[in-house]
């Protein structure tokens, strides 16, 4: 006894000094003797859970003794060897029953008994390892608080030494886990064990029922178990012998199960079994197996059902996801989303396809668009042949119409790619990014793109918003700022905008001012105030000739005359050069000026003094290409006809300006006499395409034909014939002569080269200006360099091509605002001029 | 300070008890939140979440029956023990110095910490003389003669420290034993001439095992200091037999003074 206090109570409450301890040897070992007797007792009596007669107190202090009496190392080795004799003479024998040949063989083959057999065999097997483990562990946990002070007392100081219960634990695995039962397989039981574990793990996957909770118990207990005795977190059984081998057996599993798919099925039913498969191993890892395992198999899913065969289900015909996108097959592709995103945050090969298909989907409406081009093609070729006649106008029509056609399925693929993005994308920005590039590529791939945009606006401003609320027209405004984002050559699309504004403006074929501005100032924030200006800059035109004209009534009317004249002054710049006559001329061309009437030139004569009094130095260019005038025209009675004929008509005739100059020369002669294409050429010098056009207008159009045509073919030609149609008749009083020029029409191809050319050229200055601003602040920079900036500060407006940029640089040289050095070293530099 | 008031009548209130200690005819109750939270041997022996099936137990009757003998134990140690667990400190009983004898005797009976031993209940009427009593009024303060170095008169409590320390050590309570250490230390420079410390001493090293170095290093220390202790007979008798003689030896030696 180290420190009895036996007498303490009869002593009168006082403490003694304690007794000798020190023994001599033979008493110490008795009493170890004794205490080990109680511990060994005791540990029976705890195997064999009977042990609510045992007191723990008692048993911590026969540990603590002998502890203390610096034996613990000895009750340490008697610990283990009991376990150890305990363990072969009743646990193992328990065990090696359970191990049967049936058992054995689910490890090596497992065709060879019905899964009914197998599953009952592997559980029996479960369940008895599982109850000897779950005795085991319970015991050792008493044993290890019984023995606590020998932990305390002796096992931390010695380094070899595991804890006892690490220890007595641990004699689970080498006894058992560790062991060989059979041995007819060599077998161990943790390789029986897994195998069996992975046998049901497989069978639920097929779509058994097993028994989670029994695979799980197992899984607890080889998480306690470690390696070692180092009792390493990483080395856990379960890490180090379970999960390798689970890992390993589910990658086999979705290995052959994709090839399955692969072989079997289509692209959707791949999506929906790899979708089910990840909530299934998501749903074991919670039930069945251990959740730090998660990661690992959804990666072995990942990899082999998404990542392997991707693109082969993506690419597959008639379900993959070209046929999703065609079909829009929302669920599916919401599925892929998710699928891929877990195997590639950057979504190449979905990107990919998708992007694919947007170009490839771009690039079927200009093929469409091309094709409805070629039947109108035909008629333009024999247009070109038989002149301009009435009809002229259909083709033309049906051009524009074309047009609005593209960018109408432009934007209907645009909402449906935007719908796909929003409802299966998850709005990914990637994606995102992806589809807007390919928009951009295949619209500018298109090289009328930019036309046809402006073409559409202008289609809707004149026609399309009418009846429209004000949020359907908003929609519309955007739907064309989201296109002209796409556009590359915004400069192209600057210069068609500007004379399709130009004709809406001049001939008040607008049908909103308001919508106009609106779509000016989108433009504004879109693409910056410069790009704007000139728009901006025609509106100004229009409200200070409205000034002017009205100013100049009131001037006219205190002089006592009635001038009904409505002036459009238009400031140079601003206004499209084929307006301003400024136009490369084609051919002959057109002329904007022809020679007028005495009267108007008094007109004329009348305003420009007016005009230049307040405004000294200006000139004012008289353009008859756009303008109308209204005619009030007397028909005579025709005699022995009846009805209207007969009586005198009068009507007032609206002609463009063209139109007014040539009936006024049939004024000045007899009614039935005739005048032929070249004298009213020479009489008013106008030019041949204008007076083609102008003719049509009141010689063919038949609701406006006041002059008589012969031969009387539709198409205006050299060398006919006219005279004054006194049989005209039209039931309604005011008459509207048709504009031949006013319909805003797709370009024939020389045009648009012409179109091109000054496009070019207007190019060419802006590169010449933006290399002589880098130059002026770079003074020396070297070639590459130059041209890298050059365009980025153009990027905006066009994108210039390398060529031209070397060709403005030569030309720069050449005109001495450039020099390359002199110096050998820097052949590619160029130096600024000053 | 809340929290001690609310221990303080913890302490006094045995309505909430769940678990009662038992030592050398004392009856403790006790509260497993407080004791079990602050020493693994409470809590293993109170641990009750093995499996019971019908034929079988899995619990000690510590855990079975809520008490829990402590009978080899010193009792004045384990009343320090408990006050310990509520109070977080503890204050030996005061001394009582017996008039004539060498040995120094803890009282046990009467004390100036009014009221804080008061739960201990008598259980047993034999004992009678030796039961604490609830609320002390024992105010006697008698000065012990000592005169067993020829020196002044003590009264230390050095033996109970060391015994408490064991207690510490014993049922895993790191607090208790490095209080415990602390108060030993702070007597052993007035004490180290008294027959007191010698007992202390052997009290020291035959209740810890040889790793457990705290209190047998504030020993050896004190001894070195004072190195004519080993000209005393009952010195030399008392270590004789115990590690200590290594301890000092060793000490010494890398003290350089030998």
């Amino acid at each position: 006894m180290i420190s009895g206090r036996g007498g303490a109570g009869t002593r009168g409450g006082r403490i003694r000094p304690p007794r000798r301890i020190i023994r001599p040897n033979g008493a110490g070992e008795s009493d170890f003797d004794v205490c080990w007797d109680l511990l060994r007792e005791a540990l029976r009596d705890i195997h064999n859970k009977n042990c609510s007669r045992l007191s723990f107190e008692e048993l911590y202090r026969a540990a603590y003794k002998i502890v203390l009496k610096k034996r613990g190392d000895d009750l340490y080795d008697r610990v283990t060897k009991f376990e150890e004799e305990w363990f072969s003479e009743n646990i193992i024998p328990k065990i090696q029953e359970l191990v049967t040949t049936s058992l054995v063989n689910i490890s090596t083959d497992n065709t060879v008994t019905s899964v009914n057999e197998r599953r009952q065999t592997g559980e029996k097997f479960l369940k008895g390892l599982r109850d000897t483990w779950e005795d085991h562990n319970m015991s050792m946990n008493m044993t290890a608080d019984i023995l606590m002070y020998l932990d305390r007392g002796f096992a931390h100081n010695d380094p070899s030494r595991a804890s006892i219960f690490s220890m007595t634990i641990a004699l689970f695995r080498d006894n058992i886990l560790h062991s060989c039962l059979d041995s007819t397989s060599g077998k161990r039981v943790m390789e029986i064990l897994i195998s069996v574990m992975l046998d049901q793990i497989n069978m639920e996957r097929e779509g058994d029922v097993i028994d989670r909770t029994l695979i799980r118990s197992c899984t607890r207990m080889l998480s306690c178990l470690y390696k070692d005795h180092h009792e390493n977190e990483a080395e856990k059984l379960y890490l180090t012998s379970f999960e390798v081998e689970f890992l390993a057996n589910s990658r086999a599993f979705y290995a052959r199960e994709c090839e399955q798919l692969l072989r079997e099925s289509d692209a959707g039913t791949w999506l929906r079994h790899t979708q089910r498969r990840l909530s299934e191993e998501d749903d074991r890892c919670e039930t069945t197996i251990e959740l730090e395992t998660l990661p690992k198999v959804s990666k072995v899913i990942e990899d082999e059902l998404i990542r392997k065969h991707l693109g082969d289900f993506l690419a597959m015909e008639g379900s993959g996801l070209k046929w999703m996108v065609d079909n829009d097959k929302i669920d599916d592709m919401s599925i892929l989303y998710r699928l891929v995103s877990r195997i590639d945050d950057k979504m190449t090969a979905l990107r990919d396809v998708l992007q694919k298909r947007v170009v490839e989907l771009g690039l079927e409406i200009e093929a469409t668009v091309k094709n409805t081009d070629f039947s109108t093609a035909a008629a333009d070729g024999e247009d070109a042949a038989e002149g301009e006649k009435a009809k002229t106008l259909n083709p033309a029509a049906q051009h524009t119409a074309a047009a609005i056609k593209w960018v109408d399925d432009v934007l209907r693929l645009k909402d449906k790619f935007d719908n796909l993005w929003t409802a299966c994308f998850q709005e990914d920005l990637t994606i995102h990014t992806a589809l807007a590039k390919s928009f951009s590529d295949f619209i500018n791939m298109f090289s009328r793109s930019s036309e046809y945009v402006s073409l559409f606006i202008d289609d809707n401003l004149k026609r399309g918003i009418r009846g429209k609320t004000e949020a359907e027209v908003d929609a519309v405004l955007e739907k064309a700022i989201i296109l002209i984002r796409y556009l590359q050559d915004r400069d192209m699309f600057q210069t068609y905008y500007q004379r399709h504004l130009a004709r809406r403006l001049l001939h008040g074929k607008s049908e909103s001012h308001d919508v106009e501005k609106q779509i000016i100032s989108r433009m504004k924030q879109e693409m910056g105030q410069q790009f704007t200006t000139k728009f901006e800059g025609m509106f100004r035109d229009l409200v200070t000739s409205a000034e002017l004209t009205s100013g100049y009534r009131d001037r006219m009317s205190l002089a006592g005359k009635t001038v009904d004249l409505n002036m459009s002054v238009l400031t140079t710049n601003c206004w499209p050069p084929e307006v301003m006559g400024r136009q490369v001329q084609i051919g002959e061309g057109s002329r904007v000026t022809c020679t007028y009437p005495k009267e108007i030139e008094r007109l004329q004569a009348s305003f420009e003094q007016f005009y230049l009094s307040n405004r000294n130095g200006r000139k004012l260019t008289w353009i008859g290409t756009t303008g109308s005038a209204d005619i009030k025209c007397t028909f005579p009675a025709i005699p022995g006809k009846q009805g209207t004929l007969s009586r005198e008509r009068r009507y007032e005739i609206n002609v463009p300006t063209f139109g007014m100059v040539i009936m006024l020369l049939f004024n000045d002669i007899p009614d039935d006499e005739w005048l032929t294409f070249e004298e009213i050429q020479a009489k008013t010098n106008i030019s041949t395409q204008d007076l083609m056009r102008t003719l049509t207008a009141i010689a063919v159009a038949p609701k406006s034909r006041v002059l008589l045509k012969d031969p009387p073919t539709k198409s205006i030609k050299p060398g006919d014939k006219f005279s004054f149609n006194a049989a005209f008749q039209s039931r309604t009083v005011r008459i509207k002569a048709p504009i031949i020029n006013a319909v805003s029409k797709v370009e024939d191809s020389q045009e648009r080269k012409a179109t091109e050319e000054k496009n070019n050229q207007d190019r060419a200055h802006v590169i010449d200006a933006a290399i002589v601003r880098i130059m002026k602040s770079r003074k020396e920079l070297a070639h590459s360099q130059l041209v890298t900036e050059v365009i980025s500060q153009l990027v905006g407006r066009f994108k210039p091509e390398v060529s031209l940029i070397k060709k403005r640089i030569e030309d720069l040289i050449v005109r001495e605002y450039l020099e390359r050095p002199e110096e050998e070293e820097s052949p590619n530099t160029y130096r600024y001029v000053a | 300070m809340e929290i001690i008031d609310r221990q303080n009548r913890l302490f006094l209130n045995e309505s909430y008890s769940d678990l009662t200690i038992l030592c050398g005819g004392s009856q403790y109750k006790v509260h497993r939140a407080l004791v079990c939270t602050r020493s693994s041997f409470f809590e293993a022996a109170c641990r009750n979440n093995f499996k019971v099936t019908s034929s079988s137990m899995l619990i000690f009757s510590e855990a079975e029956t809520g008490e829990i003998s402590l009978p080899d134990d010193d009792p004045v140690a384990v009343k320090m023990m408990i006050r310990y667990f509520y109070f977080l400190d503890y204050f030996p009983p005061e001394t009582k110095a017996a008039s004539h004898k060498p040995p120094v005797y803890l009282n046990q009976g009467g004390h100036g910490q009014g009221g804080l031993f008061g739960a201990a209940t008598p259980v047993s009427a034999a004992q009678g003389a030796t039961v604490p009593t609830i609320f002390s009024t024992d105010k006697k303060k008698t000065k012990a003669e000592n005169t067993i170095l020829g020196n002044m008169a003590t009264s230390s409590h050095l033996v109970l420290h060391a015994q408490v320390y064991a207690l510490g050590e014993k049922y895993d309570i790191s607090g208790l034993k490095a209080l415990a250490a602390a108060k030993f230390k702070s007597e052993v420079d007035l004490y180290w001439h008294s027959e007191d410390f010698m007992l202390a001493l052997k009290e020291v090293y035959n209740s810890t095992v040889d790793h457990d170095r705290l209190l047998r290093d504030i020993v050896v220390q004190a001894v070195s200091g004072h190195l004519q202790l080993l000209e005393s007979k009952a010195f030399q008798d008392a270590i004789k037999g115990l590690d200590f003689s290594y301890d000092l030896l060793i000490k010494l030696k890398t003290g350089g003074r030998i």
